[in-house]
């Protein structure tokens, strides 16, 4: 699957993220749930993007699947900017900690 | 870096964008030349090469299974074929264009171009957005 | 083949169109003129229209071209004959000489070319459409 440019500046802050470490004993850690969120952005962007080119090439134009896969996209991204942004926010925060 | 960020699809949608635009072109010749003895009306047939252009067309080359799935060369996105419309035997002008037929051609492709162009357009719009680090809306 | 390109083309279609119309005009108004400055009756005119060779240049501009008008021709039809020996214009048999101007194709004519006008006017329209929609990629 080529590379999404998108997904490539996203995770930008994940190697500072991924330090923090587990939460709790069972429970899900900060990278993982990045994890998911960015997984999920991908998924939504390559579906997004053949509904573009199905419409594009005629084959199946179903116009408002792809705007809707579009905006679901769309939305996912930010979601998933807002999640990391918060996580980067909360690992500065720490580590700025004095202990 | 932009063949990175810009890729296939991208620049396939605005090779449909041009091929779109360039049926636009000839139906508007068409419509103008209604009157015009010996006129023969012509269309670019989008069949397989719209698909080419957004890279759909390497898909069909592997799934070929009979010898008979050629892709014609007249499928170039880079070098469409225009195909011509023979008049009808009553045409005393031998003008072959149909208004009608003309004016459907015509919807068709503009709302096709305003389908391919928003979509571009919210791509592009999400391009941004990541590029700009969330920053921008 | 850019938007002002073909913009010109259907410019040149509302020109025929019109001319045409301009044509018909001229034959209903003078559907009953026996007597013209070149002698004899008028004829009916009819704009006879051929495509601007090499409108455009480049691989698909070639398809495109612009309507140009190749002349006003008169009509070789007969013109009608009515009996009517005391007609200041009767000739010597005593017919007078009506254009070839049938009222009801003019009618036809008038028609076909109105709505061959508005096709040529919705074309614009479109072409506009097309412009602001390319206007607006990258803005949504």
């Amino acid at each position: 699957m080529p590379i999404n440019p998108i997904l490539a500046g996203l995770s930008s802050g994940l190697p500072a993220v991924r330090e923090l470490g587990t939460v709790a004993p069972g429970g899900a850690s900060f990278a993982d749930r990045l994890d998911t969120a960015i997984r999920s952005v991908s998924d939504h962007q390559n579906a997004a993007d053949v509904r573009i080119a199905n419409v594009a090439s005629g084959d199946d134009v179903d116009v408002h699947g792809m705007m809707i896969a579009l905006q679901e996209a769309d939305i996912t991204l930010r979601l998933a900017v807002a999640v990391r942004d918060k996580l980067v926010d909360g690992f500065d925060r720490i580590q700025n900690m004095q202990i | 870096m932009s063949a990175f960020l810009f890729d296939r699809l991208h620049n396939g949608l605005g090779r449909v964008l041009d091929l779109r635009q360039a049926q636009h072109g000839i139906t508007a010749s068409n419509i103008a030349h209604a009157s015009t003895p010996g006129y023969r009306a012509r269309y670019i047939p989008f069949d397989q090469i719209l698909a080419r252009a957004v890279g759909k067309g390497s898909q069909l080359e592997l799934s070929r299974t009979d010898r008979r799935h050629v892709l014609s060369p007249g499928a170039d996105p880079e070098n469409p074929e225009v195909v011509e419309i023979d008049p009808p035997p009553w045409a005393a002008d031998q003008n072959s264009v149909d208004p009608e037929r003309e004016a459907v051609r015509m919807t068709e492709n503009s709302l096709m171009y305003d389908a391919v162009s928003t979509g571009l357009s919210r791509r592009i719009a999400m391009l941004r957005y990541a590029a700009s680090d969330g920053r921008q809306a | 083949m850019d938007i002002l390109d073909i913009l010109s083309v259907s410019a040149s279609g509302l020109t025929a169109q019109r001319v045409r119309l301009q044509a018909v005009s001229s034959n209903m108004a003078n559907a009953r003129t026996t007597r013209t400055p070149d002698g004899g009756p008028y004829r009916r005119q009819m704009p006879v229209f051929e495509a601007t060779p090499q409108s455009f240049v480049g691989t698909l501009d070639e398809s495109m071209s612009r309507v140009s008008i190749a002349g006003i021709e008169a009509s070789e039809d007969p013109p009608v004959l009515v009996y009517d020996p005391g007609h200041v214009d009767a000739n010597a048999e005593g017919y007078v000489l009506y254009p070839n101007v049938n009222i009801l194709e003019e009618m036809v004519d008038m028609m076909t070319a109105a709505r061959a006008y508005e096709a040529n006017a919705n074309v614009v329209k479109v072409t506009r459409d097309i412009t602001n929609a390319a206007l607006s990629i990258g803005r949504g």
